[in-house]
């Protein structure tokens, strides 16, 4: 092998100095592996670092794949749980309450129209009202936008008794419960992805796709956040994973009245318990809302 | 939907963690972070690939207060889903051999990094200098442009590069050769901004 020979003709032919014969000549020597070494070794670390710029140009310009919606949804609840506040959240009161509201409380002389929501007990009853030139109440406007609602525990794509069994209004498994069977993933996704009904204080499914555990629930506020965990490569048995849910939400009987922290604690042990539930061998999909 | 640079107005949106502004900002990074968490030197699964992309949306969103710019934003979601997409797929190929090795690189340490040489600046660098080398190869014409970029994306090697053209190997060995010094003088133009993508660029590449 001759390095300095490749050099000299590699160099020709990048400023297109080669003449045929040393074009035949280069070939030759580059069909030689030791010398497609000798010439990666120089190109190497360039070759790299141009190739991911060109990877993060082309990314640049990628439209394509879609986010999955369960997914968007997903990282958009994960956000409402980074951002929920430990203190009080300024909220304008006008945004609040409405122009006609702000008016009257402007007519009312209130000097300071500014809300607290803290979501939690105080805020099902209003929050409260900072006022400190003119402490006073405003009669009839602490309502908080969020009713008890029931949990909806839909299942299951691959358990018959359920399929077969279970209606879907049917309170199967509770006086505040009812199954929601799905037949298909098509019809989860749909389900999952879907805005959470106002009537509906949680709904927790089994995102088998993902490998994820999700919930989606109603906080005292009104607003909807969600949660979800990996299962950690194990798949969820239907039944067991059923049996186990409503006896954690079994223990939730008034959970509408409990603050944002409780919510998620009582989320949070409600994953770990339908978790711990979980065999190793899959058997099917759960649906649970 | 264009993946178009966002105005400072929408990345206030972002920075006060609105809804809406970050359900489009999602939309439009996911397919960013899917080309990073994927090379054709390797392969990941669809899902695995799916979950480095959601890992590097959630990190973005979460260092969004030290972002600037989209371009920020958008370089450092393809960094993000890049590394853990390399973590990833050493971790599965230890996994493969039964090693106990754990040969991640944490989001830890590209934060730590990130932030000791201010390179969010870079970012807007880099955004430049991708664009700069792109047109570069685009302006070798064909099918140089081509050898070029399945040398350098596709990581094929001069003899498949040859067959596939039906050139002979010195051929594509000057072409690409030759297209790389031109890339290497261009991009020695501008030291200083070289200099500030070296962390960027060591950690983009294997």
């Amino acid at each position: 092998m001759n390095d300095h020979r490749l050099r000299i003709l590699l160099d020709a032919g990048a400023q297109r100095w080669l003449t045929d014969a040393e074009e035949t000549e280069l070939s030759r020597l580059l069909e030689d592996p030791a010398n497609r070494e000798v010439l990666d070794r120089e190109l190497g670390p360039l070759k790299h670092r141009f190739g991911a710029l060109l990877d993060y140009h082309r990314a640049r310009q990628a439209v394509e794949p879609k986010i999955p919606p369960a997914r968007l949804e997903a990282l958009l609840t994960g956000m409402t749980d980074r951002m929920a506040p430990s203190a009080p959240k300024v909220v304008p009161f006008r945004r609040w309450f409405g122009p006609v509201m702000a008016a009257a409380a402007i007519a009312a002389c209130l000097t300071v129209v500014v809300w607290y929501q803290r979501p939690g007990p105080q805020s099902r009853t209003g929050g409260e009202l900072a006022i400190p030139s003119a402490p006073t109440s405003v009669p009839g406007v602490a309502t908080a936008p969020r009713t008890r609602g029931t949990f909806e525990f839909a299942v299951v794509a691959t358990i018959a008794s359920v399929r077969g069994a279970a209606e879907k209004t049917g309170s199967t498994l509770g006086p505040d419960w009812r199954v929601v069977p799905q037949e298909n993933l098509a019809s989860l996704r749909a389900w999952s992805t879907a805005s959470l009904p106002a009537s509906v204080t949680a709904r927790v499914w089994v995102d088998e796709e993902a490998g994820k555990l999700r919930a989606m629930y109603r906080l005292a506020d009104g607003t909807v956040a969600g949660i979800c965990r990996a299962t950690d490569g194990r798949q969820v048995d239907s039944t067991e994973t059923v049996v186990g849910w409503y006896g954690s939400l079994s223990k939730g009987q008034g959970l509408q009245a409990l603050p944002l922290r409780e919510w998620q604690r009582w989320v949070n042990e409600f994953m770990t318990k339908a978790e711990q539930r979980m065999p190793a061998k899959r058997t099917g999909g759960v649906i649970a809302e | 939907m264009a993946n178009n640079d966002f105005p400072p107005a929408f990345i206030a949106q972002l920075k006060e963690n609105q809804p809406p502004a970050w359900r489009e900002a999602f939309a439009v990074l996911y397919p960013i972070a899917w080309q990073g968490a994927g090379h054709a030197r390797w392969r990941l699964s669809d899902e695995d690939r799916e979950e480095v992309a959601m890992e590097a949306l959630a990190e973005v969103s979460r260092q969004i207060s030290a972002l600037k710019t989209w371009r920020e934003i958008s370089a450092l979601t393809f960094v993000i889903a890049r590394r853990r997409s390399i973590s990833r797929l050493r971790t599965l190929l230890a996994q493969k051999r039964g090693s106990h090795t754990n040969a991640t690189v944490s989001l830890e340490e590209i934060g730590d990094i990130l932030q000791a040489t201010e390179g969010m600046q870079a970012a807007g660098g880099l955004h430049e200098l991708a664009g700069t080398v792109a047109g570069l190869i685009q302006g070798l014409g064909e099918p140089g442009a081509t050898m070029v970029r399945e040398f350098l994306q596709e990581g094929k090697s001069y003899q498949e590069i040859a067959e596939l053209h039906g050139k002979p190997i010195g051929t594509v060995g000057t072409v690409i050769y030759r297209a790389i010094q031109q890339l290497k003088r261009e991009v020695s133009r501008t030291p200083k901004l070289m200099k500030e993508l070296q962390l960027y660029l060591r950690l983009l590449v294997v």
